[in-house]
């Protein structure tokens, strides 16, 4: 039951240079792709970057209820389970819109700290177990806004949605009108109302 | 005439080719340019497809390969080894019914022994010959979030015998499976497949999920008389996972799973101590077990995070020539900082120890079988940003010390380039080793028996393969380069080439003064490769997926080795070229349609023919599988799907000569239905 010997075939050495030439090959093809020429030339933004882009913008469009004297210095964005969308949100932190400085909050798993938000972004993996309760934390004025499915019929206030390879919006006008925030003409003109109530 | 080692220039032309295209700007990455745009510009700016698994690739500086939950689904694997095969450079072949041969970029067996595999953090390799039992390795397939597959050496983060790659398989949070999952499934092969899982709140901060599953296995067939193998299988599993914030900064995660497996095996050849010396059984493995991890997360700060995590392993293993029993504790501890602001740091400590029982038998054994074994180690590892945020210097080692060989320090470093959006370069250079484990060092084969002829040889003598205590771990040096694209939106590219150069691989040299063979460590050579893989979006409805793996390993004896096999063993142990196309479309809206078909070149050298007459080595094959799904509600999928479509049977693979003879088996054409329904 020993092993027997076998005899140790010649080696490929040939086989070898011609598969160093194919590879070089493949790759001088694959480098003859144009390389990209300027900043915004010829790649597609990913999509998470672009919607923090649109989040950041958006809020121009944003009026959030006043509170009683104190004008704040600041606004928080907070994320609420979206990885990996929250390292992109960084790139907000201390940038400014109607001189507020935004600092961006990650919140736990069960909302604690949501009604300090004034705009909280939820991520895409929201589902049915998790949307229900935090209803009740969220505040007047805290901007809810999401890409999961569905979002804005299930009474979220603004849902970014995608429709062949471009973003856009759906806002649910009975969510904005029961809280205390306005959003501007403007913005709402780029938009598509669900739920608009009779005026 | 033979060249045992290949030119500089034969190596280097490739990259050569890669590096004169690289252009001289460095362009710095902006963090986010379009934070500048208007509105309206931003609404109709063309979005990529990048997924996330996309993002998670772009910036790492190693050959990284993501099966994700979609590509599980999709592909109607039903087994975590059958899913591997979707990855380049990951050799999987089906020995029998129960037993898979899986490694990465060379030295495949059923004992393969250079390819980690951990679950959730934990480490399912086993102590005694430092290698995967798949058969007891299974989850609720639906509820691994993805797969991660690493090749090259992980030495850094992950220890000793990464040595050819990293399988992470990662399952979903908690949060993420709540509701109920029924699966049921039944087919020619997978005779039957019932899964039950549901997950809940528990109270306001924690989320956690239960599971049972059942899986029954048919038999393969004998590859020579297309008879039943006598490999059937079945495995009984449970457990649970709960995933707990307490605040912001913490989150503890406690899981735990509970298993039972029968396998049937035939053991051709098993060496008695009276005439006739060899004997056939069917065997019955009888393999359980159960582990629980406890994990802990805390973020100080987006920059600084700290795990602890500490698990349990017990697994019970019983054969006809065999019994083992392994209690593991493993305990281990990261931090991640950001040292200033162009350099993160890792580091870590680990201390693992294992228990060890054996039961012998005449056929196999352990010397010295009830042992206690303990590793200590350490890492640490600096990403350094060099100038712009788009080249990045990454520093590291792992310093380990065991019970065999004492220290081993495996040092590694790579450089990734983000030359702009869609192109990143990179490169490393590791060392990694492979620790000798408990059957390498104390082990004892029977290979024969030596007839008592009177009075020639007065009793009957048993001829054995040894261990060694004065093993060496095997070591290995790789220099590895890698692109990564994306030339146009729907098409990704990624490459890989590595050159490996292996010392003190085992080897056997006799004991002189007797029949007996010894481990050693006489064996050296190099291995070289290269994995392709990409992924196009051909239609909104229909995705194609490619992997291709080239590899060659070459081998030879150093001075004073006396051993012949071992080399053709080594070179031959996995194929020369792997392909994998996968073609999934999504019909109507609710049809879906995937495609798989496979070739796996030859493996010349793996003859059986001298231990069962008329075996041919394993032939190049090429298979395929199809799977159609249908959702008719948003909740419910019903799918069939056909594996190994192409030929009745097919050999894959021949189990490298260990103690035991199993009959070389052929892989067979098979289907099944299947139910899932979420509720």
């Amino acid at each position: 039951m020993l092993p027997l010997s076998y005899i140790l075939k010649s080696d490929s050495r040939q086989g070898f240079s011609l598969i160093s030439f194919v590879l070089a090959a493949i790759l001088f093809g694959l480098f003859s792709w144009p390389v990209s020429e300027g900043v915004a030339a010829a790649s597609s933004p990913p999509e998470y970057e672009l919607k923090v882009a649109i989040l950041y913008k958006l809020s121009r469009f944003v009026q959030w209820p006043k509170t009683e004297g104190v004008k704040p210095k600041s606004v928080n964005f907070c994320v609420f389970r979206n990885d990996p969308f929250s390292d992109s949100m960084t790139a907000l932190q201390g940038q400014y819109v109607s001189q507020r400085e935004i600092k961006v909050r990650y919140l736990a798993n069960d909302g604690t700290g949501l009604s300090r938000c004034q705009l909280v972004f939820i991520g895409k993996s929201l589902n049915d177990a998790v949307w229900p309760p935090l209803q009740p934390i969220l505040s007047n004025s805290t901007l809810t806004i999401s890409d999961a499915n569905s979002f804005a019929e299930k009474g979220g206030m603004i849902q970014i949605t995608r429709r062949n390879k471009r973003l856009g919006f759906v806002v649910n006008m009975k969510a904005v009108n029961q809280s205390g925030i306005h959003l501007a003409s403007p913005f709402l003109q780029m938009a598509t109302l669900i739920h608009k109530e009779r005026q | 005439m033979n060249k045992a080692y290949l030119t500089f220039w034969e190596f280097m032309l490739p990259v050569v080719t890669l590096l004169i295209f690289i252009p001289f700007q460095l362009q710095a990455a902006e963090t986010n340019k379009y934070l500048n745009m208007s509105l309206e510009d931003l609404l109709s700016t063309e979005v990529s497809s990048v997924s996330r698994k996309q993002e998670l690739l772009k910036n790492a500086g190693a050959a990284v390969f993501v099966i994700s939950a979609e590509d599980i689904r999709r592909s109607g694997v039903s087994s975590i080894p059958e899913a591997l095969r979707m990855a380049p450079g990951v050799n999987v072949a089906r020995i029998n019914s129960n037993q898979w041969a899986i490694s990465a970029r060379g030295f495949n067996g059923r004992f393969a022994n250079k390819l980690l595999v951990q679950i959730d953090g934990r480490t399912v390799y086993t102590p005694s010959f430092s290698g995967v039992y798949w058969d007891v390795q299974d989850l609720v397939l639906e509820d691994i979030d993805q797969i991660e597959v690493i090749r090259g050496p992980g030495a850094t983060l992950w220890g000793s015998n990464a040595v050819n790659g990293v399988v992470n398989i990662i399952t979903k949070q908690a949060i993420d499976t709540q509701g109920g999952l029924l699966v049921a499934a039944g087919g020619t092969l997978d005779k039957s497949i019932g899964s039950l899982r549901y997950g809940g709140a528990i109270g306001s901060q924690a989320y956690g999920r239960g599971y049972v599953k059942y899986h029954k296995t048919g038999q393969m067939q004998d590859n020579l008389t297309g008879a039943p193998a006598g490999d059937g299988w079945d495995s009984l599993r449970g457990g649970f996972r709960v995933d707990m914030e307490s605040s912001a900064r913490n989150a503890f995660t406690i899981q735990g799973d509970i298993y039972k497996n029968k396998a049937n095996q035939f053991v051709a050849q098993l060496a008695q101590p009276t005439p006739p010396y060899v004997g056939s059984v069917a065997d019955a493995v009888k393999a359980s077990g159960l582990n629980a991890l406890v994990r802990w997360e805390h973020k100080a700060s987006e920059e600084n995070k700290a795990t602890l995590q500490a698990y349990f392993d017990r697994a019970k293993r019983d054969e006809v020539f065999l019994g083992q029993y392994y209690d593991t504790v493993d305990v281990d501890f990261q931090h991640a900082f950001s040292l200033n602001e162009s350099q993160q740091v890792i580091w870590g400590l680990g201390y693992r120890s294992i228990k060890e029982k054996i039961r012998n038998s005449f056929a196999a054994s352990v010397v010295a079988p009830n042992s206690r074994s303990n590793v200590y180690s350490g890492f640490i590892q600096d990403n350094i940003e060099l100038g712009s945020d788009a080249l990045h210097l990454i520093l590291g080692s792992k310093f380990e010390h065991n019970d065999y060989t004492g220290w081993e320090v495996q040092p590694n470093a790579r450089m990734t380039w983000s030359v702009d959006d869609s192109h990143t370069i990179w490169a490393a250079a590791s060392r990694a080793v492979h620790t000798p484990s408990r059957v390498d060092t104390y082990g004892r084969a029977v290979a024969g028996v030596i007839p008592a002829i009177p009075p020639f040889i007065p009793v009957a003598t048993p001829v054995y393969g040894l261990g060694s205590t004065n093993l060496k771990a095997e070591s290995l040096i790789a220099y590895e380069v890698g692109y990564r694209t994306q030339p146009n939106e729907s098409l990704n590219v990624d490459v890989a080439l590595f050159y490996n150069t292996y010392d003190n691989l085992r080897s056997f040299e006799p004991v002189p003064g007797t029949a007996n063979v010894r481990i050693d460590n006489k064996i050296k050579g190099y291995g070289y490769g290269a994995e392709l893989a990409t992924d196009w979006q051909a239609q909104d409805w229909w995705q194609i997926r490619l992997a291709y793996s080239f590899l060659t390993i070459k081998l030879h004896t150093k001075a004073g080795s006396t051993d012949t096999t071992s080399i053709t063993t080594g070179e031959s142990s996995s194929p020369k070229q792997q392909v994998s196309l996968r073609s999934s479309m999504t019909l109507l809206s609710n049809v879906e349609l995937d495609v798989w078909g496979r070739y796996n070149s030859p493996l010349k050298h793996r003859n059986a023919g001298a231990l069962v007459p008329g075996t041919q080595a394993p032939a190049a094959y090429t298979e395929l599988d199809i799977k159609l799904g249908w959702k008719p509600r948003e909740n419910i999928e019903l799918a069939i799907t056909g594996q190994n479509l192409l030929h009745a049977r097919h050999m894959e693979f021949i189990q490298e000569t260990s103690v035991q003879l199993i009959r070389p088996t052929s892989a067979v054409r098979s289907v099944y239905g299947k139910v899932t329904l979420q509720f």
